[in-house]
C-alpha cells in the first residue's frame, strides 16, 4: 500500500499514532502538504463519510475520525504552500438561531468542517440574527451555516434567514440550513440557499458547491 | 395493586419533532393521533406527551393544534397527558383543553418564561418538569445544572409552586458524542435527590443517538437511572424491551414486593414472550 492509501486507511481507523508517524515520515521523504492533505487526510475523511451514510460506520468513530483529521492538518500546516501558509477550502460562520441554546448538531458540523479545511467561524448559540449579518460583514464567509433543534425555534430560523437577505450583504454568501426538525422543504419555504441533512452532508454539500477537489 | 412500574411513565411518541406526527398535526388526522394514542396507552403508560410544535405558523395556531390533539387524544384514552411546549399560549389553551390534571412539560431559566409559566403552574395543579437550562445554555457539569435546579426551586416557591410538584430533567447527550454524558445524567439525577422535596425525570431515548442497536443502549440506561431513584420516565413504549426491563430492574431493587408488579405484568401479557 502506498502512503496516501495508508494515509486513507488511518484517518479511516482514527489511527492517531499512524496519521503522526506517516505524516511525519513523508515530510522527511519530501512530500508536499498540499498532496498529504488532498491525498490522504481528505480522501480517508470523505471515504468515512460515504460509510457514515452506509450505516456501515457511526458517530462516535466518525468524530474520532475527524479528531485524526485535525491532528494530521495541524502537523500539517506550517508546510501548506498556498494561502499564506494556511490553506483553506473556505470560510463558514456558524451558529444556533435565537431562542435555541442546543449546540450538539451545530459542533458536528463545526468539526466535520474544520476537519475537511474550512476556516470555521462558530458564533454559539442562542445568536440573534443581528449578530449573524454583523459577523457576516465582518469574516465574508462563503458559507452561513444557521442549526435549530427545536421546532419551535424553526421560526427564529426564518426569521434570521428574512434578515440576512434584506441586508445588504446577503447574497455574497450561501445560507445551509440544518437541525433535527429542519426539512429541505422547509429550507425551500424559508428561502434559505441549501439544506443538509447532517454533518457529513453538508461538507460534501460545500465542496460541490464552491469546488475545491 | 397495578400490573405497572412505579416510576411514572410518560409516553413520548406524540411529538411533532417526528416527521409523521407532525404532518399528521398539520393535516388534523386525528385517526394517526388517536391511533398513536392507543398503542401506547395499551402499554401501561401513566402519562401520553404531547408536543405539537410544528415549526410553521405562529403560536395561535400552535395553540389550536394543541387544544385539538388534546381533544382528539382524550377522546381516545383516558389518561392524562403531558402538555409539551415552550410557548404559554401553548401551555393554557392545551391545560383548557384537557381533561383531568396535566403534566405542565416544562418550565426553564431561559429568557423570561420562568416567571410566566410558573405563574401558569400556580394557578394550575399537576406535575411540572423543570429543566436546567439558562440563557447561557445547559451548564456543562452536574454542579451547574443543580444549581440552576435550586434556583428554579426558589422561584417556585415565590409563586406558590411546591417543589413536591417538580420533577427536574438531568438533561441526557448523546453517549457517541461523550462517553461521559450517561455518567453526567447519573450524577445530575444522585443530585437532584438531594434537592428537598423534588422529584427527578428523564428522556432516555437521547442517550443512543447516532450509536447502532439505540433499544439496548435505552433500556440499559433507563435501568442504571432507576438505580439512582428515577421517578418518572420520557420513553417510547413501543419498544418491546423498555417495560419488561424496568419491571425487572424494579423487582431487582426492592421496589416489587414479592415481584406481586413483575408477575401480574407478565401475566397481562407486558411482558412479551411467555
Amino acid at each position: 500500500m502506498d502512503l496516501y492509501n495508508q494515509l486513507i486507511t488511518a484517518v479511516e481507523n482514527a489511527e492517531m499514532n499512524a496519521v503522526r508517524s506517516l505524516i511525519t515520515r513523508a515530510l522527511e521523504q519530501g512530500h508536499q502538504a498540499d498532496d498529504l492533505l488532498n491525498k490522504g487526510l481528505i480522501p480517508g475523511i470523505e471515504a468515512v463519510g460515504k460509510k457514515f451514510e452506509r450505516d456501515e460506520m457511526f458517530i462516535p468513530e466518525v468524530l474520532m475520525s475527524a479528531k485524526c483529521m485535525q491532528y494530521g492538518i495541524n502537523m500539517l500546516k506550517p508546510f501548506f504552500t498556498t494561502n499564506g501558509g494556511k490553506k483553506l477550502r473556505g470560510r463558514m460562520v456558524i451558529g444556533t438561531v435565537s431562542g435555541d441554546v442546543h449546540d450538539l448538531g451545530k459542533n458536528l458540523v463545526k468539526m466535520m468542517f474544520t476537519a475537511n479545511g474550512y476556516d470555521v467561524i462558530d458564533l454559539g448559540i442562542n445568536v440573534p440574527p443581528e449578530k449573524f449579518a454583523a459577523a457576516a460583514e465582518e469574516y465574508r464567509p462563503d458559507f452561513l451555516g444557521l442549526s435549530a433543534l427545536l421546532t419551535t425555534t424553526m421560526p427564529h430560523m426564518a426569521d434570521t434567514v428574512a434578515y440576512l437577505r434584506r441586508n445588504g450583504s446577503a447574497g455574497k454568501y450561501k445560507i445551509m440550513v440544518g437541525g433535527a426538525p429542519v426539512t429541505e422543504e422547509y429550507a425551500r419555504e424559508i428561502g434559505a440557499d441549501y439544506y443538509a441533512e447532517n454533518a457529513i452532508e453538508a461538507v460534501e454539500l460545500a465542496r460541490k458547491i464552491i469546488g475545491g477537489d | 395493586m397495578k400490573g405497572e412500574p412505579s416510576i411514572l411513565i410518560v409516553g413520548e411518541l406524540i411529538n411533532a419533532s417526528i416527521k409523521a406526527v407532525r404532518q399528521a398535526v398539520i393535516e388534523r388526522d386525528a385517526g394517526f393521533i388517536r391511533d398513536l394514542a392507543r398503542r401506547q396507552a395499551a402499554k401501561g403508560v401513566h402519562y401520553l406527551d404531547v408536543c405539537v410544535s410544528t415549526g410553521q405558523g405562529d403560536e395561535n395556531i400552535e395553540a389550536k393544534n394543541m387544544a385539538w390533539v388534546v381533544e382528539s387524544i382524550q377522546k381516545e384514552v383516558d389518561l392524562p397527558l403531558s402538555i409539551d411546549t415552550t410557548s404559554a399560549v401553548v401551555l393554557r389553551e392545551g391545560l383548557e383543553a384537557h381533561r383531568g390534571e396535566a403534566m405542565i412539560n416544562s418550565v426553564s431559566a431561559e429568557g423570561e418564561r420562568l416567571r410566566p409559566f410558573l405563574e401558569i403552574c400556580a394557578g394550575y395543579g399537576g406535575p411540572v418538569v423543570a429543566l436546567p437550562v439558562t440563557d447561557k445554555g445547559i451548564p456543562a457539569t452536574a454542579e451547574g445544572r443543580l444549581d440552576v435546579c435550586r434556583m428554579i426551586v426558589e422561584k417556585a416557591a415565590e409563586v406558590g409552586v411546591a417543589a413536591e410538584r417538580l420533577f427536574f430533567d438531568p438533561l441526557v447527550f448523546p453517549l457517541g458524542v461523550d462517553h461521559k454524558n450517561s455518567l453526567l445524567a447519573l450524577e445530575t439525577l444522585r443530585g437532584i435527590r438531594q434537592i428537598p422535596g423534588v422529584k427527578s425525570i428523564m428522556g432516555v431515548s437521547n442517550i443512543s443517538f447516532g450509536l447502532p442497536r439505540r433499544e439496548l443502549f435505552n433500556r440499559t440506561f433507563l435501568v442504571l437511572a432507576a438505580r439512582e431513584g428515577l421517578d418518572a420516565v420520557l420513553m417510547n413504549p413501543l419498544d418491546g424491551e423498555m417495560m419488561p426491563s424496568l419491571l425487572a430492574a424494579e423487582a431487582l431493587l426492592g421496589r416489587d414486593e414479592m415481584c406481586m408488579r413483575f408477575l401480574k405484568a407478565y401475566r397481562k401479557g407486558l411482558l412479551g414472550r411467555k
